[in-house]
């Protein structure tokens, strides 16, 4: 597979831009797939073949999808409309059924083989085993664009290879963002003509995306890595230290990648969906998943919740709690079910193992039950004069969103459930704060000066983040810099990456965390 | 297409040399700043100084060398190309390096032949049998020492594709490519410990006062002798399958396979590269001569072992091409012992064995192929620090008491001598040695006054005896050098605690052990340069134990060159 970090991507994006620019602009789409195809084929041919099977069944699927919807639309009589809508869910369901047992292939088979077979690397067990690159990301990108082709959201895609360019747009296909293909696919099948601006503007995002991955996410892997990966060695407050740099090496991870791809696509012209919000500013745990991987939030939004809300089956058993328990009841289980499914969901797409079901569990029980005591609560702070809108309780309020989140990367981060819960036992029972005095935390594979640099990151991306949320804009303000200025700070942050990055022979900074799923 | 051309109007020249400038400054700021963060290998006891070496062999006067030395760690220990001026007024340069594959052999020489005209390229033969894929770090020290240019790319692209872990055209080879041309990719992580060195010195004119060769003086014998080493390799060649019988649990799995314990192949390509090198020198007017500098050491341990077998296929090889091949190990006389000239059980020959190596090469070259005896005012004025380095490895070298004592009285007025008795020094003190010890300048009667199992405590500093005294207690004398500088001396015999210490500048130098305990310090640096025990408490079993400090002399010279920043002490 080629890396973001290698020095073979680096040469393709920029063959890839050359050849971009340079053909006519009607066939640029041309090179964008022809790029997309080589970069998954570097993944292995089998995984390619994978891709294409998924892409040509969504393919077919949409058009059915759309010629039973023209047929309901064209259809006489009420009757004859439903029932040609109901005939339009049949590829729906066959469209989704499909994608969804390749993803569930891919994702189950490679335990059930390890769990069966001794030497899975070679002979039949490695043949069976295909997990292609991004499968999650592009199967729920395709199950989106057959839900909005049957209602009637977009329309469904003639070209088949530029629906595989939509599916497989190398960029995205890594970790995300997840595209609406009415949003996207447009963008990608014209070509764009070349925009100084923009182009400086993606190497700029691309540019920071590598500085937060590099700098400050790999710096931080190393201790994660050694207090989860040997937490039988340690024990008490230095695990504190382990939970809050693996939630800065998750967000400087993930959204380091995102700046890379969303960098990356500007460059071509093409804009992404942002997937971060500054999620750290959130004050609610059901604002911070609005504003963190915002896109996945969005699609179980689109796709599981509101059907899910409007479904009779929903509406029934509401009706028949209303009956017995009050509308108050009802009102509880119509926000209660469908949230408690997304989050069952959103744990499984993360991960199958029972870690991710009680992640799940963990983050749906927090969101439905601030919402089912939200009168409750209200009262509790009235009681207490809470002032809501005062900056102490905001600032408080994000320490406990960010607390929150925190507890939610102890569930899933060390590895195992025992290991968690372990983890958890020792922090509560141990009390160890000279770690934090004694040199413990120079012993865990960072030195003072690491400290130093993921300590001077943070608190940039702190600054950073804090004007943007005030609704300046950061680019703009660079942009309108002096020339020299700018250059030194173009100069600045990509030596601080030369040098303080974490990267080359010796350092697995090839992938990224959210890269698995 | 009309429409295209319209839509990229907008890419302005003004905008593309922009961006053209800032990527030409951003590359320029890149290789400035790489070339602070590559490590100068010259740190003490780290890869043999190469930097320091390939550095002043760039720097040199044009077509100054008449000889060129190439070829693995074993030529870069075993021939001295000051000892070789010395003798026969001829210039060389050593160009060894640390597990030198032939292939780079060949690079090193076109990127030599850039500046130098060699009348004699002397190849080492061991390169000959080394896969090259398998030493990375041996291009990985040289390649950034060379000048830049077309011959660097290429040695790169070479080291990429044949130290690649896939194909010669793989993914990997790119990427190391990459690595190697950018090598601040490898050593960025080297911003945490830069020193002042790593910023000055680095466009420096160096000048490597031993013009390649890595002085060791560490004695450690082979312990066996060619003879014997050819017997284990018979052994070993005609043991070609491995067996392996194991139970596991009640189940019994016998397992066999063709495993080589010791290879006297030269790998595939290794002979083409041999014949390039041939040509190259052709092509230049250079005569290669082919040799093979000593190592014995057991097969079993050491895969490189230079067995007969080997020595045959190498001539063989030579003769094919048509080359002079001299394998100074079965070819020649050269006394060599390899109980006193080795540095590493065989591995390496130390200076002993360099020098005899080195004269032989002295005798035999410059009349063989008639070079011109000249006298050069750099190898001239080099002689002098060449020399002071050599009295100080001929003590590190010596293992008996009366040569030893003999060497310090020839050079006295440069050192100050401590000496300090641990246990006993009486039992086995020789007349020889007593006679040495007087011509020192000591006063003390060892023969009458000097009792079994005394303590004893002697300084001498440039040749007058500052105290020296003995007795039958434990002794503590603070002392004080002709530079006002103290050395706290203690010394005791078997029946009070049979302890020699001598501590100098807040360090502990005594040895420690039976015997009388000796630290030279080099007056001009107040360096300690040598720190021996001679076993003299023993009439029957003489033996030296070395303690040296100087095991590393392109350490000292560096320590010349900054005065008053000790190396590795």
């Amino acid at each position: 597979m080629m890396s973001l970090i290698s020095f073979q991507f680096f040469v393709f994006i920029g063959a890839v831009l050359l050849l971009y620019y340079l053909i006519p602009l009607r066939t640029r789409w041309v090179v964008l797939l022809c790029a997309s195809f080589f970069f998954y084929a570097c993944s292995g041919w089998r995984s390619f073949l994978f891709v294409l099977c998924a892409g040509v069944s969504a393919y077919f699927a949409g058009l059915w999808i759309e010629k039973e919807i023209a047929a309901s639309g064209a259809a006489d009589g009420k009757e004859e409309k439903a029932a040609r809508k109901k005939r339009a869910a049949i590829p729906l369901i066959t469209g989704i059924v499909i994608l969804l047992a390749m993803l569930f292939y891919s994702k189950v088979i490679h335990s059930l083989i390890y769990m069966l077979a001794d030497t899975p690397e070679t002979g039949l067990s490695a043949f069976l085993i295909i997990v292609p690159l991004g499968i999650s990301y592009y199967t729920f990108s395709l199950i989106g664009y057959l839900a909005d082709v049957y209602w009637k959201k977009d329309r469904a895609e003639h070209n088949l290879f530029r629906l595989l360019l939509y599916m497989t747009y190398f960029p995205h296909i890594l970790q995300g963002p997840i595209p609406r293909h009415g949003k996207l696919g447009p963008q990608l099948s014209q070509g764009h003509t070349f925009s100084y601006r923009k182009f400086c503007f993606g190497l700029q995002r691309s540019l920071w995306g590598y500085f937060k991955k590099l700098v400050i996410a790999d710096r931080l892997a190393v201790i994660v890595n050694e207090l989860f990966g040997n937490s039988a060695k340690y024990e008490g407050g230095i695990f504190l230290v382990a939970i809050a740099a693996s939630v800065f090496q998750l967000y400087t991870d993930f959204s380091g990648c995102m700046d890379i791809v969303i960098g990356i696509s500007e460059c071509f012209g093409i804009e992404l969906e942002e997937n971060f919000r500054r999620p750290f500013f959130s004050r609610s745990a059901s604002e911070f998943w609005r504003r963190w991987h915002s896109t996945l939030g969005m699609w179980f939004k689109d796709y599981v919740y509101m059907p899910l809300v409007v479904s009779p089956l929903l509406a029934g058993i509401a009706k028949t709690v209303q009956n017995r328990k009050g509308r108050k009841a009802a009102r509880n289980v119509m926000t209660a079910v469908p949230l408690a499914v997304v989050w069952l969901l959103t744990g499984l797409w993360h991960g199958t193992g029972p870690d991710y079901i009680v992640w799940g569990i963990y983050w749906g029980s927090i969101i439905i039950l601030t919402g089912v005591f939200a009168p409750q609560i209200k009262k509790l702070n009235s009681l207490l004069h809470v002032e809501a809108g005062s900056e102490l309780w905001k600032k408080w309020q994000m320490f406990r969103t960010f607390l929150i989140f925190a507890m939610g990367r102890l569930i899933t981060a060390p590895g195992s459930l025992k290991k968690s819960a372990g983890i958890f036992c020792s922090i509560l029972t141990k009390w160890t704060p000279w770690v934090f005095t004694d040199g413990t935390i120079y012993r865990i594979g960072l030195d003072r000066a690491d400290y130093v640099v993921v300590l001077l990151g943070l608190l940039l991306i702190w600054r950073i983040s804090c004007r943007q949320e005030q609704g300046q804009n950061i680019r703009e303000m660079v942009a309108a810099l002096p020339l020299p200025l700018r250059w030194i700070l173009y100069y600045g942050l990509f030596f601080s990456i030369i040098l303080f990055g974490f990267y080359g022979p010796g350092y697995n900074s090839g992938s990224f965390m959210y890269m698995k799923y | 297409m009309e429409n295209s051309k319209q839509t990229d109007k907008p890419i302005k020249n003004r905008y593309f040399l922009r961006g053209l400038i800032f990527v030409i400054i951003g590359f320029l700021m890149l290789f400035c700043l790489q070339t602070f963060m590559i490590p100068r290998w010259n740190y003490p006891d780290f890869a043999e100084n190469i930097s320091y070496s390939l550095h002043t062999f760039y720097n040199q006067d044009k077509n100054k060398d008449e000889v060129l030395f190439l070829g693995t760690s074993h030529i870069q220990y075993g021939v001295s190309p000051m000892k070789f001026y010395e003798q026969s007024k001829v210039t060389s340069y050593n160009l060894g390096t640390s597990g030198q594959p032939i292939s780079l052999s060949y690079y090193l020489l076109e990127s030599a032949f850039e500046t130098q005209s060699p009348k004699v390229v002397v190849l080492d033969a061991s390169g000959l049998f080394l896969p090259e894929e398998r030493f990375e770090t041996a291009w990985k020290y040289v390649i950034p020492c060379m000048p830049d240019g077309w011959n660097k790319l290429r040695t790169m692209a070479y080291y990429a594709g044949v130290t690649g872990d896939r194909s010669r055209y793989g993914s990997k080879c790119w990427t190391r490519f990459f690595n190697i041309l950018f090598p601040i990719t490898e050593y960025h992580m080297r911003w945490k410990e830069l020193k002042q060195e790593d910023f000055v010195d680095r466009f420096a004119d160096n000048n490597n006062v031993f013009a390649g060769q890595f002085v060791y003086t560490l004695i450690t014998s082979s312990g066996i002798t060619a003879d014997r080493m050819n017997e284990i390799a018979g052994m070993l060649l005609g043991d070609s399958t491995g067996w392996t019988d194991e139970f596991f649990g009640m189940q019994n799995k016998t397992s066999s396979e063709e495993t080589v314990l010791y290879s006297t192949a030269i790998p595939e390509s290794n002979e083409e590269w041999l014949r390039k090198i041939a040509d190259l020198c052709n092509a230049h007017g250079s005569e290669l001569l082919l040799i093979k500098v000593p190592t014995i050491q057991s097969p079993v341990v050491y895969t490189s072992a230079w067995t007969k077998n080997r020595s045959e296929i190498a001539r063989k090889a030579a003769q094919e091409i048509g080359i002079t091949y001299w394998d100074l190990l079965y070819d020649a006389n050269l006394s060599l012992d390899p109980e006193t000239d080795f540095s590493d059980g065989g591995g390496h020959l130390n200076y002993r064995g360099a020098n005899k190596v080195t004269q032989f090469l002295a005798d035999y070259i410059p009349e063989q192929y008639m070079l011109e005896r000249t006298d050069d005012p750099v190898y001239d004025n080099n002689m002098l620090l060449y020399k002071k380095l050599s009295n100080i490895a001929r003590l590190q070298t010596e293992t008996g008491l009366p040569e030893y004592l003999r060497l310090l009285d020839a050079d006295i007025e440069n050192y100050a001598v401590c000496m300090a008795c641990c246990d006993d020094m009486k039992a086995g003190l020789t007349d020889k040695a007593e006679a040495a010890l007087a011509a020192l300048g000591l006063r003390t009667d060892f023969e009458n006054v000097l009792k079994y199992q005394n303590a004893f405590i002697a300084l001498i500093d440039g040749g007058e005896v500052i105290y020296e005294g003995t007795s039958n207690r434990r002794m503590e004398r603070l002392l004080t050098l002709t530079n006002q500088e103290k050395i706290l001396v203690t010394s005791s015999g078997y029946k009070t605690g049979a302890r020699a210490s001598m501590q100098y500048r807040n360090v502990e130098y005594a040895g420690n052990i039976r015997g009388i305990n000796i630290v030279v310090i080099d007056k001009e640096t107040g360096r300690v340069v040598d720190q021996v025990v001679f076993d003299t408490g023993d009439e029957n079993r003489q033996t030296a134990t070395h303690f040296n400090m100087l095991k590393n002399f392109n350490e000292y010279w560096l320590y010349e060159k900054d005065k008053g920043q000790p190396g590795s002490e």
